[in-house]
């Protein structure tokens, strides 16, 4: 029997059949909870935020248009939902990020990551580590980017689909996304240096 | 003065091309065709770039979250059907006239009052809190942006230039110098409000970077504040009213206010006078001064719109 689309089971849904709703839940419990985690750096508050999350989607259903994709949807509302958690506990983000690319790259108004000399991904590091750095470094980046990085990689969000989920313009996104790219870039070279490992 | 108000920042034209292409094309790099040898380096690059977000540490969901999930949306149904239900019965005693006696009226008024009383102060408390916080969370977002645009920019800051009176309009004032750290993704918009805004049009804050003498450079040098609440003289004037010209920032109930040095650092300023080297000033000749009492140094009020 062929499996029931994310669209198709939401309007079975507001139809009446309340059972699907843990299927729907079920296809996107690990995608979303992972994204909330990347996304808010705890556990706990990505827990609490994927529950505010379906709640939202429940009481929502009916306003869904199942013409449209049902997985942008329950993304735009968990990123709205993230970005009311960061609002209500005042999450900061860190000052200082990152560090001058090389020296030749200082003075000039971007990063040209041919000529960054950016640590490989595969540089000799244990998995721990890296995934410590990683952490550390994403956890430092302001919301708004880490939020734009992490909808268009994970979520394979076209910039289209981005800017109707954050409410913004095109053409901010794709800034937004660059620059978010070019201090992801920084911080994880920076973050590197900082712990002595040759680039 | 240095002047970088509308270049691109983040990353270089070619890999903001091949970015493009690789956001539009599913992250799938096999996919592009007929890229150039430096080219399909910068791919990679990019594509190994995105992959070390993989090794940002997740757990998998368990049972018990989903569990837990269904159980909050049967809370939230019941919550509104009871919140429904109640809605119509009262619909219904306002169609037949029971349930409206006197006495109700007066209970449920007492109630109210009592309550009012015990939760506004709390209430209020929080507010400040929030607000407090918030307006700081700005501005140190804001530190964090001038941080990457200088960097970007060999320790140059955006153009700040300002004047009183002149053709801006209210909405229209020097923290529109901002709008390319906006476009370029290096702040939001909101960032450039206090949360206690009291809705007077355009952002809140003002923003200025003018050390005669000095070329503006970021996080070195002499520590000057450049941006904080707007001074509220300006806005009480054009709208014909006069206010003592110390009052400090509205926005957080006169307590005070949250400034930011370009030393990256917030500080909470209890009034609108600091020392000799802020640059966000009302200049001393202004007419808005004369059109109100001295006051004790004129170069130093602070915070100009």
């Amino acid at each position: 029997m062929e499996e029931r689309t994310d669209e198709t089971l939401i309007d079975d849904y507001v139809h009446g059949d309340r059972e699907v709703f843990a299927e729907i839940i079920g296809r996107y419990r690990n995608q979303l909870l992972h994204f909330l985690i990347r996304f808010l750096g705890s556990r706990s508050a990505a827990e609490d935020v994927f529950q505010e999350t379906f709640v939202q989607v429940h009481l929502s259903a009916e306003t869904f248009d199942i013409t449209r994709r049902f997985k942008p949807w329950l993304f735009t509302i968990a990123a709205n939902k993230a970005r009311d958690y960061h609002r209500k506990h005042g999450r900061e983000p860190t000052v200082s990020l990152s560090a001058p690319m090389n020296r030749e790259q200082e003075g000039r108004p971007y990063v040209d990551l041919l000529e960054a000399d950016l640590p490989s991904p595969s540089a000799p590091i244990l998995d721990a580590e890296r995934s410590r750095l990683v952490k550390a470094v994403v956890d430092s980046m302001p919301p708004h980017l880490r939020e734009i990085l992490l909808l268009s990689y994970f979520q394979r969000l076209s910039y289209n689909q981005i800017a109707d989920a954050l409410h913004i313009p095109l053409g901010t996104v794709k800034s937004r996304l660059h620059t978010a790219v070019a201090a992801f870039a920084k911080a994880w070279k920076a973050a590197m240096v900082r712990e002595g490992r040759s680039i | 003065m240095t002047t970088h108000t509308d270049q691109p920042g983040g990353l270089s034209p070619d890999d903001q091309r091949l970015l493009d292409a690789l956001v539009e094309g599913g992250f799938d790099a096999e996919a592009l065709e007929g890229l150039s040898p430096s080219d399909q380096r910068r791919a990679d690059t990019l594509t190994g770039l995105f992959e070390l977000l993989e090794d940002y540490p997740v757990e998998d969901a368990d049972d018990t979250l989903v569990h837990a999930t269904l159980a909050r949306i049967d809370r939230a149904e019941d919550d509104r059907a009871a919140r429904l239900a109640f809605e119509n019965a009262a619909l219904d005693a306002e169609r037949t006239g029971r349930g409206r006696r006197l006495p109700d009226f007066i209970s449920i008024a007492a109630v109210i009052l009592i309550g009012a009383s015990v939760v506004w102060p709390v209430m209020s408390y929080i507010r400040q809190r929030s607000v407090d916080s918030g307006c700081n969370n700005n501005l140190r977002q804001m530190a964090w942006a001038f941080n990457q645009y200088s960097e970007d920019y060999n320790g140059a800051m955006p153009i700040a230039r300002a004047g009183l009176f002149s053709s801006w309009s209210p909405t229209n004032h020097n923290v529109v110098n901002l709008k390319p750290l906006i476009d370029n993704g290096y702040c939001e918009r909101g960032h450039l409000t206090c949360p206690g805004h009291d809705g007077l049009p355009g952002e809140s804050y003002s923003y200025q970077w003018q050390v005669p003498g000095h070329l503006p450079h970021w996080g070195t040098g002499r520590v000057t504040l450049v941006l904080g609440d707007r001074n509220p003289i300006i806005d009480a004037v054009r709208s014909g009213r006069s206010i003592p010209p110390l009052t400090v920032s509205i926005n957080h109930g006169g307590r005070g206010q949250w400034v930011l040095g370009s030393d990256a650092q917030t500080v909470w300023l209890v009034q609108p006078v600091v020392g000799g080297n802020d640059n966000i000033w009302l200049p001393a000749r202004a007419p808005i001064l004369k059109a109100n009492q001295p006051v004790d140094d004129p170069t130093d009020v602070f915070l100009a719109h």
